[in-house]
């Protein structure tokens, strides 16, 4: 059996070395997210911080495609606020917080100076932990994992710009998120505060590759 | 000199614009770099044609530019029925019912063959008296999309691109009439102003073709997938749109162009409420003096449904100035 594994890995080590160049990394970065959508009377969703890493494997498929593979764990979530009578500001009163194993499929388009470049695509992401917490009483974290959906699919739209290290490269990117299905589909009597509601939000990560094969 | 804005806001405000405009133009820069040796043709051109713009039509063409759309228009006078009570009829009143709509959109093009955009956009609806205030209500939507532009077909004549899309509205209903009849039918939690969230992802194609400097052709079409203005109910939303247009700069060196166009659409930002088509006709008069900028008034005509109990929906005139800069 292990004879096998390592047959298909030099295989595909001959494919790259002979066809594709092969980048493999890491990232890590900040996502800004928030969920959008229903909301519950006299309230309004905000941006929660959260942090975000993984591992990258890139393979060019042409001079100016690169397909990118980016299996990463994430922090998403929301703060929802409520306007309070006689207080002029929204009050934050809840925090929900999402964490998602991730795994998007996204596509890498160079521009003409090889080093901005664009990227796009999807993301399906599994949720392990839900929770809701009341900001005025820290470290009391409800469970909302039931009322979660099983999946989150979410579309990527960004810009980035390459670091040339010596052979190796440094990364950044900005990227715009937008979910596609419901987190929560249906308002629920258990839990008042979230109707029905997609994530969305910003990532700014950094990320930094090493080429395996190819040029 | 004091400007009568509070401090230095003004100054500030200022400085923030034009660095706004510094990066748009340093970011336009930076992907066009490798243009220098060529002409770079900033306004879109096939054949030698310069095709005018109109926000009812997706552009074919990868460029970078920014564009803005501002638009202001009326229906003619309408009655609308009231509420019966017994034999009587309250709250039937006569109005007009006014439309206006904001649109900024930036598109950045990376190579030949890809541009990514954006949009902002906010429109809305009411009545022009406080008779059709009160039973029309006052329907607003703001959001935006996102998307992708992709090369599928350039010849000399002819260019054909691809698009592929997200848009995130928000809409907020204000019906005072609506939330009465809601009381009187027991409809549970009655609300005054209701806010709809909408999703879609959509695919679009679009064309221009060149018959010569002077007359061109362009269409775009689309359709998308997602929830509608009716909370709960999703649908499939299309649009297709024709526009053509002549240039009068290349053989009589005027600067004006002019376009007419047809559209037929049921996206939600134009129909609101309901899942209807509108036929939409539109002209357009352009200054095309510019290479790097258009400027342009564009005149469109459509039916809107104000209300189901009118027999014939009301006829909407609405003026939009439209702006664009080339980088």
């Amino acid at each position: 059996m292990r004879i096998k594994y390592i047959l298909v890995v030099v295989l595909l080590a001959l494919f790259f070395r002979g066809n594709a160049q092969l980048n493999v990394g890491a990232f890590g970065g900040i996502n800004m997210s928030k969920l959008k959508g229903d909301k519950p009377k006299n309230a309004s969703y905000t941006s929660s911080l959260g942090m975000e890493f993984g591992l990258l494997l890139d393979l060019k498929l042409s001079d100016h495609v690169i397909m990118s593979l980016q299996p990463s764990y994430a922090q998403k979530g929301s703060k929802i606020s409520f306007t309070v009578s006689n207080v002029d500001e929204p009050v934050d009163s809840l925090r929900i917080g999402l964490e998602y194993i991730e795994i998007p499929i996204l596509f890498k388009i160079d521009a003409n100076n090889k080093r901005f470049y664009a990227l796009g695509g999807l993301e399906a992401g599994f949720p392990v932990r839900a929770w809701a917490e009341y900001i005025n009483q820290p470290g009391e974290k409800e469970d909302i994992s039931s009322i979660v959906s099983k999946i989150n699919v979410v579309m990527h739209f960004g810009v980035g710009y390459r670091i040339p290290l010596g052979k190796t490269i440094l990364s950044i990117e900005g990227r715009y998120l937008q979910g596609l299905n419901n987190v929560i589909g249906q308002e629920n009597p258990n839990y008042p505060y979230i109707p029905r509601v997609k994530t969305g939000g910003f990532k700014f990560l950094v990320s930094y590759e090493i080429p395996l094969f190819g040029q | 000199m004091k400007y009568p804005y509070s401090g230095n806001n003004y100054y500030i405000m200022r400085r923030k614009i034009s660095i706004f405009i510094l990066f748009l133009a340093g970011f336009g820069f930076v992907f066009a770099q490798n243009d220098t040796s060529k002409i770079v043709l900033k306004k879109p051109m096939l054949n030698g044609h310069s095709f005018c713009s109109f926000n009812t039509t997706n552009s074919a063409f990868i460029k970078t530019y920014l564009d803005a759309t501002m638009g202001i228009g009326s229906t003619g006078l309408i009655e609308l029925p009231g509420i019966p009570i017994g034999d009587n009829e309250i709250l039937a009143f006569k109005g007009k019912v006014a439309f206006m709509n904001v649109q900024v959109k930036y598109q950045q093009k990376f190579n030949d063959w890809l541009a990514l955009y954006a949009t902002m956009s906010i429109g809305g609806r009411l009545g022009t008296s406080i008779s059709t205030i009160l039973v029309d209500g006052v329907n607003t939507y703001n959001g935006g999309s996102i998307g992708w532009l992709f090369r599928v077909v350039k010849k000399q004549k002819f260019q054909m691109t691809g698009n592929l899309f997200v848009k995130n509205l928000g809409g907020n209903f204000i019906n005072l009439i609506g939330y009465i009849n809601d009381i009187i039918d027991d409809v549970p939690n009655p609300e005054v102003v209701k806010y709809v969230p909408v999703l879609n992802a959509g695919i679009g194609v679009q064309g221009s073709y060149a018959f010569n400097e002077t007359f061109g052709l362009q269409f775009s079409t689309d359709i998308s997938y997602g929830e509608s203005f009716n909370r709960g109910e999703s649908d499939v939303f299309s649009s297709f749109s024709l526009v053509g247009d002549m240039d009068l700069m290349p053989r009589h060196q005027i600067p004006v162009g002019f376009g007419l166009g047809y559209t037929i659409t049921s996206n939600p930002e134009t129909t609101y409420l309901n899942f209807i088509y509108t036929n939409i006709f539109s002209a357009k008069f352009a200054y095309t003096g510019s290479s790097d900028f258009e400027i342009g008034l564009q005149f469109t005509l459509n039916t809107v449904e104000v209300s189901s109990s009118l027999d014939k929906n009301p006829m909407l005139f609405k003026t939009q100035l439209g702006l664009r800069f080339y980088f």
